[in-house]
């Protein structure tokens, strides 16, 4: 089926969009397979882009020739749009009817998505039931993992990986499967560390009328037994329930069968009245006409908060009988696949310090909802506004969420993910881009494989930018076991999402940015305390630490901060809340943040091109200048680990001027430093991709510099001179005709700059860099490369070939002077620069003089020449000297390395003791 | 103490109400101004004290097996159950309370013998902290359109009013005299706020002895100067908070109200809050709900929003918020003045005037100007807090929690606007808690005249001083000077949204700290906020002995600084360990579940005294120092320090490279 044949308009011009509390907008309709569309073509107004899986029901009217139509969605919102002509108006209608009702999964988005992200972790592997029993393992010597449902043939609803007791074999779960409902024999759902003691979930037992046993059911659970220990058995059903479920072959489990177990009898509500219970609460929640006492009387009557103390309530009963009791629990209700599943997820919030993590919520859900066969399909395919009685739809879930809100709420502390990650998997699990929540179990995903052919909502969520929406910035790790209260008192109504729409959040959402503020402001000062300590030599150290004793203190906080794993993600950089397609977080006013923010004269800074040679240099360099997370790395490739916990990275493609524009944006950047580019001998080696990175890239980094004001720096080099400049000395200006793309881009990026400088009167600000010589990172792909190498091979071989000839003489620096000239240039007063292109030098040497420096350290190197041509005659274009007197009088810029300091230093740099030793 | 019949009873039990299933065993003594409950356990000795003055019903109930229960219910929602062994002693303890709980005269209550041990000089300068004349200057005033009065010098035109008071310059004594002939008790219209901006005001007086067609021509042209005052508007706004019915039913008792046709420009307005009586009523069924809610075994959902629902407090809060946004709107929007009574114009008014000038004025969301609004618009305006508060034994129909209802008004602000105030919860909390305790002298008495006579700045203390002095508790960590929040008028939505009012927990089930959030955001912030000062400080001097430093270290040492181990996250947990730590009840009605051991339930009474908390001022507010002392299950805390520890992994490299790359 194509889609085209579904959408009868395509485009409306002149739809007026109406949302509460947001002015209307006109713009121009559009109909996708997937999305509904509406774009005002001015500038500065967001698009709406609507997943028609997430429209729950329409209602259409008619006004003369004005048709309206009402989109009332999954997450609870409802727009109106009003079409012109009322044939269009009926086309649409009937479009979104149809595509919003696809029955078909394979036709649904996740599989037609296509991620614009860069994937550094595929979420589809990151919670494998190996990965979640490896956990365990080391506590664990009575549990095994059993692949007896491999093809799913023994629980279609089950994963194939269950945990079950040591001492019941394969054969015996296959029995007892048939004895419970769906085949959901009694699996682990998790394991308590601190006494042992587990909680087990189920299926019924099918005991029928006349009471059927199945002794290899009693002995599985009993084999979870302590010797003369008990354990409890919680039926999430109220007992006349469980006793009228005989009629129709179920039931519950015996006394007499089961002596060492104690059931116990809860009533937590199922399908149809959960339902119901939604319809009536959102129903209420968007009536604004009532008064006072109508709305408390319709928030009872909606029994929502009943549902919520129900669970809730049951889950703690199932915690204190593990935690306190010490004894182990059973839990199910019929099916074992909602009700059941609450309790056992919300008993773990309560229990395990884990589950309050990101991370470790993510594996409950996969682990608890997804693998544990929660249909998600059935269960979510309404919401509130659907009117069809369908017998399986039910808010099991977003009653879960709800239940982890209010714990949330009482323990704002203790949890790593804020009330925007529940509110997102909320939306994801109702109408999303991926996969994850496809399907009604493991069966079903396997075979639509989804793994293949979808994107999972981890590998978008669990990428730095995003987690740090979801961060809690109150977050402390707590270790105890959480005890909520469920006092009527103590439960309220989820404002965030059932108010969500009807109410304007904006004083909120400031005093939560104000709160991130205040905690953000507190870590930097942290980490600047912590460095200033390090920075102290080490004698000094314990001098300075005894005489200031709150400094003692907290420098364990520091550092703990600045090396803990968490970094990553701790690196929440603020405004980054707002990004993203959550329409929560459409920014709808734009000068909001710029006069919110305008007091702070810190500088945002970005780094494009950062995993190059001096990227990482530069930003370590700056965040202590600035702040850690005030230093913004991006780049196109993936991060190594330390790069990407020692602060803030960003993907970025300088290509995509819309990503770029976005970063800076929603970052508040103030400088750019852009530092992608092609160096000289790859340029070579690929001319077209040098000139899209190199030009096309240049041109977009300008264009938004431009557009926000930003300050601009872009590096230039030697290689912009060519064999026509003056060569010894060469001065700032002069004839430039380089003969390598990169040079040719490099002098086209210093005229732009210029020119954007002249004319739109950019803060443009240029170095040409001679030869960089960095000792903790890779050289890539320079000519000057050479004298970086020299120095890795002295220490390792003693051997090294040098591809230019011994005479070769070009400008280089050390790294350190390199960054520092960055910054002093930077932070110079726009009056003392009297032009915008800058060289800098330090030294100026050829191979035979570094070989000869070197050799006073190690006089058993062996240098032989072989030279490279192309190399070499890229070099032979080059300067020898760089005349950087306007930089020395200008902004006052003085090197400090010489060639000898420079060889010293590379190599205790590079010797055995090697990576501190630097600084001698 | 005469009326002390024995000021100690021992082997007393006081029942914890939500897990009451045990009991604290201790020893309970009487004495002139607290009721004091120390336990026997010996390794905590906690103890429980009472102010007098806060007690609102001593019940006795029938007598069990295990001993005679009194229930003691205070004016600070707290409740407290004892069992005393011998039905005489708990028959001398509640007659004791009965008459301690009821003072006959001033003399007897708690701030005539409060000694916080300030000199006299700090005492005044403690009354001195607030000061109205200042207040007025602030305002603006006086200007060309208003002016101090002294028509009311030695309270010779109406009792119940301050002599400072500040009318429009056009109106002359003569008017004025007139007008308060006029009115209920001779409270005439006055100045409350003035809003230099845009010169609108918002006046308050009583209701006018209009009957059914009295008229004064000196009230007419009392209020055609207000209108005057205020050049910017042609009209002014006449707010009767009353509902109809009731400002009608005033006329046929020579009372009333304005009629537009003989007040020339008046625009007039009822806004219908409740009286006094259905207020206390009010108050009385939600409490009833709780106090039902919190005594049921397992208290369903339906059964507190109905309670809530049926008491009809949050209608009543919105009634009154609903006025100050209608007046706030009039002045800030439509620049027009507003004059507002009720009957006697020292219930409602002061609700309404004070609610509206808190929507208007940031001043009024600092500490400061919180602690003026209420002296200006309640305590010099004559509001009758030893009758509504029953701080002396009186009429129990004077009886009414008007103020509470401001202060809550105040709170549900807070929650739409958590930017917005300077201060944050506990104050509001401890401002109502001293209301009742009488422990300083602000709030005694119905008017300034009065206070005045008792000479109260002489012989008691400020309670405004004593908070000022501890402010730090007080702050919202979320207020800045400059945030947009604080500046400018609070806008409230005008569609009405009911779902903007709550249960307000944090006041009415103040003392089950089990029903409160286990972990405090605000006090994580503020000790947040308390460190970065630190840090700031810290870093500055840091960076100061750096550069000496480095100045003299030119040698670069080749010895690699062995770094300690970081020991322990030593941040801030506001977590409530213990009772975070304790489960509650959550078996319900299943009578198959074990009880448990007893040292599992334990949740503590949240009054609960250390030794030194009874040498600081005011002991009753143990509430929120937080002393507890639950038993902790240690076993099941994991040493906390341990996890933080980082590995030794490339990360500490990397860092310490860093810092070394940094001298270099």
């Amino acid at each position: 089926m194509e889609f085209a044949e579904l959408i009868k308009t395509p485009r409306v011009d002149n739809v007026v969009l109406h949302r509460p509390f947001y002015p209307p907008v006109e713009g121009t309709l559009c109909l996708t397979g997937h999305h509904l569309i509406l774009s005002s073509r001015q500038d500065n107004t967001e698009e709406l882009w609507l997943l028609h899986s997430n429209i729950d029901a329409i209602d259409k009217r008619f006004v003369g020739p004005l048709g309206t139509i009402i989109i009332k969605c999954k997450d609870f919102r409802i727009i109106q749009l009003d079409i012109p002509g009322m044939e269009e108006c009926l086309n649409i209608a009937s479009s979104i009817e149809a595509l919003s009702t696809l029955d078909s999964i394979t036709l649904m988005y996740p599989f037609f998505y296509r991620p614009m992200f860069e994937v550094i972790e595929d979420g589809w592997h990151s919670f494998l039931p190996e990965q979640e029993f490896e956990l365990y393992s080391l506590a664990i010597s009575e549990w095994r993992l059993s692949y007896v449902n491999k093809e799913f043939a023994v629980c279609p609803s089950y994963p194939p990986a269950v945990i079950v007791p040591k001492a019941v074999d394969d054969e015996a779960l296959r029995k007892v499967a048939t004895f419970r409902h769906g085949g959901r024999f009694p699996v682990l759902s998790y394991y308590h560390k601190k006494n042992g003691m587990v909680i087990m979930r189920s299926g019924q037992p099918l005991t029928g009328t006349n009471g059927r046993r199945c002794k290899e059911d009693e002995k599985l659970i009993n084999a979870t037994l302590r010797a003369g220990k008990r354990g409890y058995i919680i039926d999430t059903r109220p007992l006349n329930v469980a006793q009228q479920a005989r009629a129709k072959g179920g039931g519950f489990e015996q006394e007499a069968h089961y002596p060492q177990w104690r059931r116990i009898h809860k009533s937590i509500e199922r399908y149809h009245i959960l339902q119901e219970s939604l319809i009536k609460l959102v129903e209420s929640c968007n009536d604004q006409t009532q008064n006072m006492d109508r709305w408390l009387s319709k928030l009872e009557a909606s029994n929502w908060l009943t549902h919520i103390k129900e669970i809730l309530t049951t889950a703690c009963l199932a915690a204190q009988c593990l935690d306190r009791e010490g004894a182990s629990i059973l839990v199910h209700g019929t099916e074992g696949t909602d009700s059941t599943l609450q309790v056992t997820s919300l008993a773990q919030i309560i229990l395990e310090p884990r589950s309050r993590t990101i991370r470790g919520f993510e594996a409950l859900i996969e682990r608890e909802w997804l693998q544990a066969g929660h249909p998600f399909q059935q269960r979510c395919a309404q919401s509130a506004y659907c009117n069809s009685k369908q017998k399986w739809e039910a808010p099991v879930f977003l009653l879960f969420l709800d239940c982890v809100w209010q714990i949330l709420r009482q323990f704002p502390c203790s949890f790593e993910f804020n009330e925007n990650f529940l509110i997102m998997l909320f939306e994801h699990a109702y109408a999303s881009q991926f996969g994850t929540f496809l399907g009604n179990n493991e069966s079903e995903r396997c075979k639509l494989k989804l793994q293949q052919k979808t994107m999972s909502l981890w590998s978008w969520v669990n990428r730095p930018s995003e987690l740090s929406k979801f961060t809690n910035p109150l977050f402390e790790a707590n270790n105890l076991v959480i005890w909520p209260s469920v006092a009527p008192q103590s439960l309220q109504l989820w404002e965030g999402i059932f108010l969500r729409w009807n109410r304007s959040s904006k004083y909120l959402d400031e005093a939560y940015e104000e709160m991130v503020n205040i905690i953000e402001y507190n870590k930097e000062l942290q980490a600047k305390v912590c460095v200033d300590i390090m920075t102290f030599p080490p004698k000094l150290h314990r001098r300075v630490t005894e005489s200031m004793p709150v400094v003692r203190m907290l420098r364990p906080v520091a550092c703990w901060m600045l090396q803990s794993p968490a970094c990553g993600c701790r690196a929440s950089v603020l405004p980054s809340r707002l990004l993203g397609t959550s329409p929560r977080q459409i920014p709808t006013d734009a000068n909001f943040h710029s006069t919110s923010f305008s007091e702070a004269d810190q500088q945002r800074v970005l780094i494009t091109g950062g995993l190059g040679q001096l990227g990482v240099g530069l930003a370590s360099f700056l965040r202590k200048r600035f702040g850690k997370d005030n230093v913004i790395l991006s780049d196109i490739r993936k991060p190594p680990e330390h790069v990407f916990l020692s602060g803030p990275f960003i993907y970025s493609d300088i290509l995509d001027y819309k990503n770029l524009r976005e970063i800076v944006v929603n970052n508040r950047i103030t400088w750019l430093f852009h530092y992608s580019a092609l160096l000289s001998a790859v340029g070579e080696a690929n001319v077209s991709l040098a000139r899209a990175v190199n030009i096309t890239g240049l041109h977009n980094v300008l264009d938004v510099a431009a557009e926000h004001g930003l300050r601009l720096f872009v590096p230039s080099t030697i290689g912009a001179f060519g064999p026509t400049s003056p060569r010894n000395p060469t001065p700032d200006l002069c004839i430039q005709r380089p003969r390598t793309i990169y040079g040719v881009s490099k002098v086209h990026a210093e005229l732009m700059g210029e020119y954007y400088y002249y004319r739109y009167g950019l803060d443009f600000r240029c170095l040409r860099y001679p030869g960089i010589i960095s000792a903790d990172s890779q050289p890539g792909g320079g000519t000057t490369d050479y004298a970086v190498q020299i120095f890795h091979e002295a220490v390792k071989s003693g051997r090294f070939e040098c591809n230019l000839r011994p005479d070769t003489r070009l400008p280089m620096m050390y790294i350190h002077d390199c960054l520092r000239a960055t910054l002093e240039v930077m932070e110079a007063p726009a009056e003392s620069l009297s032009m915008r292109t800058y060289n800098i030098s330090a030294m100026s040497f050829t191979p035979a003089e570094l070989a000869q420096e070197v050799l006073k350290h190690i006089p058993e190197l062996q240098v032989t020449y072989n030279v490279d041509p192309v190399r070499q005659a890229i070099a032979d274009s080059w300067p020898m000297n760089f005349d950087d007197s306007n930089a020395r009088k200008d902004w006052g810029w003085k090197h400090d390395f010489d060639l000898p300091e420079l060889v010293t230093t590379m190599l205790n740099f590079h010797g055995s003791e090697s990576r501190v030793a630097q600084a001698n | 103490m005469e009326h002390i019949r024995t000021p100690k009873v021992e082997n007393v039990r006081l029942v914890d109400r939500i897990s009451s299933k045990k009991a604290a065993l201790g020893t309970l003594y009487l004495t002139a101004t607290h009721v004091i409950f120390v336990e026997t356990a010996p390794d905590t000795r906690k103890e429980t004290w009472i102010l007098h003055s806060q007690i609102a019903t001593i019940e006795k109930q029938a007598t069990t097996a295990t001993g005679c229960p009194l229930l003691i219910r205070c004016k600070n929602f707290q409740l407290l159950q004892l069992i005393i062994p011998q039905e005489r002693d708990c028959h001398d303890v509640y007659i004791s309370l009965i008459r301690l709980a009821r003072p006959v005269k001033y003399e007897e209550l708690y701030c005539f013998s409060f000694n916080p041990k300030l000199d006299r000089e700090e005492r005044e300068q403690g009354w001195m902290l607030v000061n109205l004349s200042e207040e007025y200057k602030r305002m603006g005033l006086p200007n060309d359109y208003w002016q101090l009065s002294d028509v009311n010098r030695e309270y010779r035109v109406c009792d119940s009013y301050p002599t400072e008071l500040y009318v429009p310059k056009s109106a002359t004594a003569h008017i004025i005299v007139g007008s308060s002939k006029f009115r209920s008790r001779r409270r005439f219209p006055a100045l409350s706020y003035y809003c230099k901006d845009n010169h609108a005001s918002i006046c308050r007086s009583s209701q006018p002895l209009s009957g059914f067609s009295a008229r004064c021509l000196e009230d007419e042209q009392m209020l055609q100067a207000i209108r005057k005052a205020n050049p910017g508007s042609d009209f002014l706004y006449v707010v009767d908070t009353r509902p109809k019915l009731n400002a009608m039913a005033n006329r046929a008792a020579g009372k009333g109200y304005e009629n537009e046709d003989n007040y020339s420009n008046i625009k007039f307005q009822f806004i219908g809050i409740e009286n006094i009586h259905v207020m206390r009523n009010s108050l009385q069924k939600m409490l009833e709900v709780y106090l039902a809610v919190c005594e049921l075994k397992s208290p369903s959902m339906s059964d507190f929003l109905w309670g809530l629902e049926n008491s009809g407090w949050l209608r009543h809060i919105k009634a009154i918020m609903d006025a100050g946004i209608f007046i706030a709107k009039a002045v800030s929007e439509e620049g027009a003045s507003v004059l507002v009574h009720c009957s006697d114009g020292w219930d409602r008014t002061a609700q309404v005037c004070s609610v509206a000038s808190l929507l208007l004025e940031p001043h009024y969301r600092t500490l400061k100007g919180f602690m003026v609004l209420i002296e200006k618009d309640w305590i010099s305006f004559g509001h009758k807090f030893t009758h509504r508060y029953g701080n002396l034994d009186g009429d129990p129909r004077e009886i009414s929690p008007v103020i509470d209802q401001f202060l809550e008004c105040v709170w549900q602000l807070m929650e739409q606007f958590p930017c917005a105030f300077e201060f944050n919860e506990r104050f509001l909390i401890h401002i109502q808690h001293h209301i009742y305790s009488c422990q300083f002298g602000n709030f005694l008495c119905n008017s300034q005249k009065e206070r005045q006579e008792l000479k109260i700045q002489e012989r008691t203390y400020s309670l405004w001083a004593h908070l000022w002095k501890n402010r730090v508790d007080y702050l919202n960590p979320l207020f800045r000077a400059d945030h947009s929040q604080t500046r400018g008028v609070l806008h409230l939505p005008t569609a009405p949204c009911n779902f903007m009012y709550k249960f307000w927990n944090g006041m009415y089930n103040r003392f089950e700290k089990g029903l409160q959030p286990r972990q405090s955001v605000t006090d994580y912030l503020v000790a947040v906020k308390e460190e970065t000062q630190q840090l700031e400080e810290e870093l500055e001097a840091l960076e100061e002995r750096l550069e000496k430093i480095q100045k003299v270290q030119l040698n670069r040492t080749k010895v690699r600084s062995k770094q300690s181990e970081p020991s322990k996250h030593s941040g801030f947990s506001t977590s409530d360990n213990s009772s975070a730590n304790t489960p509650q009840d959550y078996s319900g009605n299943v009578k198959s579940f074990p009880s448990r051991s007893p040292s599992q339930g334990d949740e503590d009474s949240a009054l609960i005294l250390t030794q030194d908390n009874l040498k600081s001022s005011d002991p009753d507010l143990s509430a929120n120092s937080d002393q507890e002392s639950g038993v902790e299950d240690l076993s099941c805390r994991s040493p906390s320090g341990g996890e933080c520890v980082p590995s030794e992994d490339s990360g500490k490299d990397r860092d310490s490279d860093e810092a070394v790359f940094l001298t270099a």
